[in-house]
C-alpha cells in the first residue's frame, strides 16, 4: 500500500522537481548572463572612453608643440601614452563580441604607427616640416583611432541594449513556459492522483461488493487476489474468512441435516400422524403416518376438512387445541373402515413468541373408542341384565308391603322395609352407572337453551326447596343482578343442583339453611351451594368427584358414591368446570362454573 | 265376565308378580314367555289387554303387536319398556299401541293403566258421550283401535268442551306424531306447554320431537297423560 500510494505519488514529485530545477535554471540564465553582458561591455565601453581621451590629450600635446608651447606639449603627449596602452591593454584583454577583436587590433596597430610618427615628430625641430608631419599624418591617424575607439564604444553599448531586449524577451518566454508548464503538471498531478484513487478504491470497492453478497448468504464469493500489499492481505483475509465460513455452514448444515434425520425418523417410528405446518397452512413435514393417512385419505395438499378450521385458527393465533377427551374426534374413511383422529394443534412459536407454523398430531384413537364404547356397552349390557331381577324383586316386595295380600307382622313389615330400601338403593346405582355410561359415552343427548342463571335457578328453586325442607332447614338464594345467558340442558343441570342441594342438606345438621349463590367469575357464570356440615377433609377434597368415592366413616345408605362423578361429567359436557372449597368443621361450598353463552349462539345445538 | 289379561315376558319372576298383582283386582290373567306363545292364546281366546314387554327373545314385542295386527287382532296392547327401547315405542304407537310403562314399575302403575284401559273400552258400549272426559277417552280408545277419524272428532268435540286442557292438546299432538305430522304435533304439545309449563307429559313428548329430529332417537317413551 505505501509502495503503491509512493509509486502513485512519484510521477507528481519528480514533475515538481523537474519545474523546480527548470525554473531555477532559468532565474540563473536570465541574472547571469546580463549581469556578464553589462559588466563586460562596460569594461569595453570605459577602455573606449579612456583611449579617446588620452588619445585626444596625446592630439592636443601635439598641437600646443605646433603652438610653440613645446614643453607642455611634450609633458602631455608622455603623460597620455601609457594611460592610452593601459587602456588598450584593457580593452585588448576584454573583447567580447564579434568584429570588437579585430577593431582592437587596428587601433593598437594604428597606436604603433602613431607613436612612431610622434617621434618623428619630437625630433624634428622646424616647425614647417612638423606641421606638415601633424596635418598630413598624424591629424588623420588619431581621427581613425579616435573612431575606432569610438567604434568600440558604440559596438559594446549596442549590445547592452541587444542585451537588455534579450533579456526582457527571455523572461517573457519564461513566464510563458512556466506557466504553460505548471499547467501541464497540474493536470499531470491530476492524472496521476486519480490513477492513485482507482489504484487504491477499486480493491477496497471489490471487496465491499462481495462482502455484502457474503452476508447475503453466497459464501461460495471469491475476492481476487491482485496485489500483495495491505488490500492484498485484506482480501486474502477475507477469502480465508469467506472458506472458514463455508466449512462451519458445511457443519452446521449437517448438524441440522443430522437433527432432522432424528427427529423424522423418531416422527416416523411414531405410529400417530405428526404434521408441522407453515403459516400459510402448507404442510412442511409429515412423518410416514401422516404420508400414509393424507395419501388414504387422498389429500394431496392440507388437512382433512374437519380438522382444517382449528389448524386454521391456532395458526391464526388462537390458543393451541389439545384435547382432554375424545369428543373432539373427528371421523375419517381408511380403507373402509371408520377410524377416528384426536387431533392436537400446537402453535410454534420462536424466542420471542412470533408464531411461525403449527405441529398437528392427529392420533389415532379408534382402538380407545372401541374399548370405550366397549366397557360402556358392557357396563350398560351388566347393568341392564342386573335391572331385570332388580325389578321383579322391587315389585315383589312392593306388592308385599302393600299388604293387599295379606298383613305382615312388625318383623315382616321391618324386614321387607329394609330389603325395599336397599332394592331402591341398587336400583339408583345402577340408574347412575347407566347415566355415567351414557354421559361418558356422549350417547346422553343434551338439549341445549340459552337461559338467564335467574331464570334457571328460579325455575329448579322448588323442587330443590323441598330437598332442603325434608331436613327441617331452608334453602336461601343469593343471585347477582345482570348475569350473562348460559347455554344449558336444564334437566341436567337440574340434577347437579338437586345433587349439590340434596349433599348440602343431608350433611347439614337438622334445620340448618343452605345457601345457593349464583354470581359471574371472570367469563364464567358460578353457581354454589353453600353449607355449614362438617366440610370435607383436606386430604379427600381433591378425590371428591372420583367414582364411587366415599368419604370413609360417612353414612353408608345415603349414596353410591356416583352422584358427583356425574354431576362433573355433566358439567364438563357443558364446558364448564367443577369445584369445591371446603373447611372441615365449618361447611363446604360445592360450586360449578359455566361459561357465559355467546350472543350469537341459538338454542338448539346437537 | 271378568276381564281377561295377557302377559308376555320371558322372565318367570316378572310374569309372576305382574299376575299377582291383576289376580288381586279380580282379573283372569294368562302367561306367555314368547310371542309364539302369545300369538297362540290370542287366536285361542279373547282377551281385554295385552301387556307385552318390548324386549323378548325371538320375535319382540314389537313384532309381536304387528303380527297382531295383521291377523286382525285388535286387542288394547300396553307395551312395557325398559329405559333404551323407546325409539321403537313410535312404531308400536302407530300400531295403536299408545299405552306405556316404564320398568322398573311399582304394582300401582301396572294397576291404574290396566284399569284406564279397561275402562276405556268399557265405555265403547256406552251411546251418549257428551262430557270432555268421556271424549278424550272415547279418542284414546279410537287411538287404541287406530280408527284415526273417529279419534279425530272425539278430540275435536274434547277441545271445544275444554278449550284450555293441556292433556286435550297433549292428545292431538300425539294424534299427529302417530300421523307423522310431526309439525302439527309439535304445535299442540306446544299449546299444551304455553297453558302449563310444568305439565310433564307434554313435556316429554316436546322432548322426544326435539330429539328425534336432531339425533334421529330418543329415550323419551311417549307419555298420553292421566285418564
Amino acid at each position: 500500500m505505501k509502495k503503491r500510494i509512493f509509486l502513485g505519488l512519484l510521477p507528481i514529485i519528480v514533475l515538481f522537481i523537474g519545474v523546480g530545477l527548470y525554473a531555477v535554471w532559468l532565474f540563473t540564465r536570465l541574472g547571469g548572463s546580463i549581469d556578464t553582458i553589462l559588466r563586460e561591455n562596460y569594461q569595453s565601453v570605459l577602455a573606449g572612453q579612456e583611449m579617446k581621451e588620452s588619445a585626444e590629450r596625446m592630439d592636443s600635446g601635439l598641437s600646443f608643440a605646433l603652438a610653440g608651447e613645446e614643453k607642455r606639449g611634450h609633458e602631455l603627449f608622455d603623460a597620455n601614452t601609457p594611460l592610452f596602452g593601459a587602456s588598450l591593454t584593457k580593452e585588448l584583454n576584454n573583447i567580447t563580441l564579434p568584429g570588437e577583436g579585430e577593431l582592437a587590433n587596428r587601433i593598437k596597430e594604428s597606436e604603433g604607427r602613431y607613436q612612431t610618427l610622434a617621434k618623428s615628430f619630437w625630433a624634428a625641430t622646424d616647425a614647417g616640416s612638423r606641421r606638415d608631419m601633424y596635418f598630413s599624418r598624424l591629424l588623420p591617424l588619431f581621427t581613425q583611432i579616435k573612431n575606432d575607439a569610438q567604434a568600440v564604444i558604440d559596438m559594446n553599448q549596442e549590445n547592452m541594449v541587444q542585451a537588455d531586449h534579450y533579456a526582457r524577451s527571455l523572461s517573457k518566454d519564461s513566464t510563458h513556459a512556466m506557466f504553460l508548464l505548471v499547467l501541464a503538471v497540474v493536470g499531470l498531478a491530476i492524472f496521476f492522483g486519480y490513477g492513485l484513487q482507482r489504484a487504491i478504491l477499486k480493491p477496497i470497492q471489490t471487496l465491499t461488493a462481495v462482502s455484502k453478497e457474503l452476508g447475503d448468504g453466497k459464501l461460495d464469493q471469491i475476492v481476487p487476489v491482485q496485489s500483495k500489499d495491505e488490500l492484498g492481505e485484506l482480501a486474502d483475509a477475507f477469502n480465508k474468512l469467506a472458506t472458514k465460513l463455508r466449512a462451519y455452514r458445511q457443519v452446521t448444515t449437517d448438524q441440522i441435516l443430522q437433527a432432522r434425520q432424528m427427529t423424522e425418523i423418531t416422527f416416523s417410528a411414531f405410529p400417530d400422524p405428526i404434521l408441522a405446518l407453515s403459516l400459510d397452512g402448507k404442510i412442511n413435514f409429515a412423518n410416514s403416518a401422516a404420508g400414509k393417512l393424507l395419501q388414504k385419505l387422498d389429500l394431496k395438499e392440507g388437512m382433512p376438512a374437519a380438522i382444517q378450521d382449528e389448524v386454521e385458527s391456532v395458526l391464526h393465533g388462537a390458543p393451541d387445541s389439545v384435547p382432554t377427551s375424545f369428543e373432539g374426534a373427528v371421523p375419517v374413511r381408511i380403507d373402509d373402515h371408520e377410524a377416528f383422529l384426536l387431533p392436537r394443534v400446537i402453535g410454534m412459536r420462536d424466542d420471542s413468541g412470533n408464531l411461525f407454523g403449527a405441529a398437528v398430531v392427529l392420533q389415532d384413537i379408534t382402538r380407545f373408542r372401541l374399548m370405550d364404547e366397549v366397557k360402556t356397552n358392557l357396563v350398560s349390557t351388566v347393568s341392564h341384565e342386573l335391572k331385570t331381577p332388580l325389578t321383579s324383586i322391587r315389585m315383589g316386595l312392593h306388592l308385599l308391603l302393600e299388604e293387599k295380600i295379606g298383613l305382615l307382622n312388625a318383623k315382616q313389615l321391618e324386614l321387607l322395609l329394609a330389603a325395599r330400601e336397599d332394592a331402591e338403593r341398587l336400583l339408583r346405582m345402577i340408574n347412575d352407572l347407566l347415566d355415567l355410561a351414557r354421559l361418558e359415552s356422549g350417547q346422553m343427548r343434551q338439549r341445549l337453551e340459552i337461559i338467564s342463571p335467574t331464570v334457571l335457578v328460579e325455575n329448579i328453586l322448588p323442587d330443590l326447596q323441598l330437598l332442603v325442607e325434608a331436613n327441617d332447614g331452608h334453602l336461601t338464594t343469593n343471585i347477582a343482578p345482570d348475569l350473562a345467558n348460559v347455554s344449558v340442558d336444564t334437566r341436567q343441570i337440574g340434577h347437579v343442583f338437586s345433587n349439590f342441594v340434596s349433599n348440602a342438606a343431608r350433611f347439614s345438621k337438622p334445620g340448618d339453611d343452605v345457601q345457593l349463590l349464583v354470581k359471574a367469575v371472570g367469563n364464567a357464570i358460578r353457581f354454589s351451594v353453600v353449607d355449614h356440615g362438617p366440610g370435607i377433609p383436606k386430604e379427600f377434597q381433591a378425590r371428591i368427584f372420583e367414582r364411587f368415592f366415599r368419604i370413609p366413616g360417612t353414612d353408608q345408605v345415603a349414596g353410591v358414591g356416583l352422584g358427583l362423578a356425574i354431576a362433573k361429567e355433566i358439567v364438563a359436557s357443558h364446558g364448564g368446570s367443577i369445584g369445591l372449597n371446603s373447611v372441615p368443621g365449618e361447611g363446604s361450598e360445592f360450586y360449578f362454573d359455566l361459561p357465559s353463552a355467546k350472543s350469537d349462539a341459538n338454542g338448539a345445538k346437537p | 265376565m271378568r276381564p281377561r289379561i295377557l302377559i308376555v315376558d320371558d322372565e318367570t319372576n316378572v310374569r309372576l308378580n305382574y299376575r299377582i298383582t291383576l289376580e288381586m283386582e279380580g282379573y283372569e290373567v294368562t302367561e306367555a314367555a314368547s310371542a309364539l306363545q302369545a300369538l297362540h292364546e290370542l287366536i285361542e281366546h279373547d282377551f281385554s289387554v295385552a301387556i307385552l314387554d318390548m324386549r323378548l327373545p325371538g320375535m319382540d314385542g314389537l313384532a309381536l303387536l304387528a303380527k297382531m295386527r295383521e291377523v286382525g287382532i285388535t286387542v288394547p296392547a300396553m307395551i312395557v319398556t325398559a329405559y333404551s327401547d323407546v325409539p321403537h315405542a313410535v312404531r308400536a304407537m302407530k300400531l295403536g299401541a299408545i299405552d306405556f310403562l316404564q320398568k322398573p314399575l311399582r304394582p300401582e302403575d301396572l294397576r291404574r293403566l290396566v284399569a284406564e284401559i279397561l275402562d276405556r273400552h268399557a265405555s265403547r258400549r256406552e251411546h251418549q258421550i257428551e262430557d270432555f272426559k268421556s271424549h278424550i277417552v272415547a279418542a284414546k280408545r279410537c287411538l287404541n283401535l287406530r280408527s284415526f277419524e273417529s279419534a279425530r272428532l272425539h278430540l275435536v268435540k274434547a277441545m271445544e268442551l275444554n278449550t284450555k286442557s293441556v292433556e286435550a292438546f297433549n292428545l292431538a299432538g300425539v294424534f299427529y306424531e302417530m300421523m307423522e305430522d310431526l309439525h302439527k304435533a309439535k304445535k299442540y304439545y306446544g299449546q299444551a306447554i304455553k297453558l302449563n309449563k310444568n305439565y310433564e307429559p307434554a313435556q316429554q313428548n316436546m322432548r322426544r320431537l326435539f330429539e328425534l329430529e336432531h339425533f334421529g332417537s330418543s329415550s323419551e317413551p311417549f307419555n298420553l297423560g292421566e285418564g
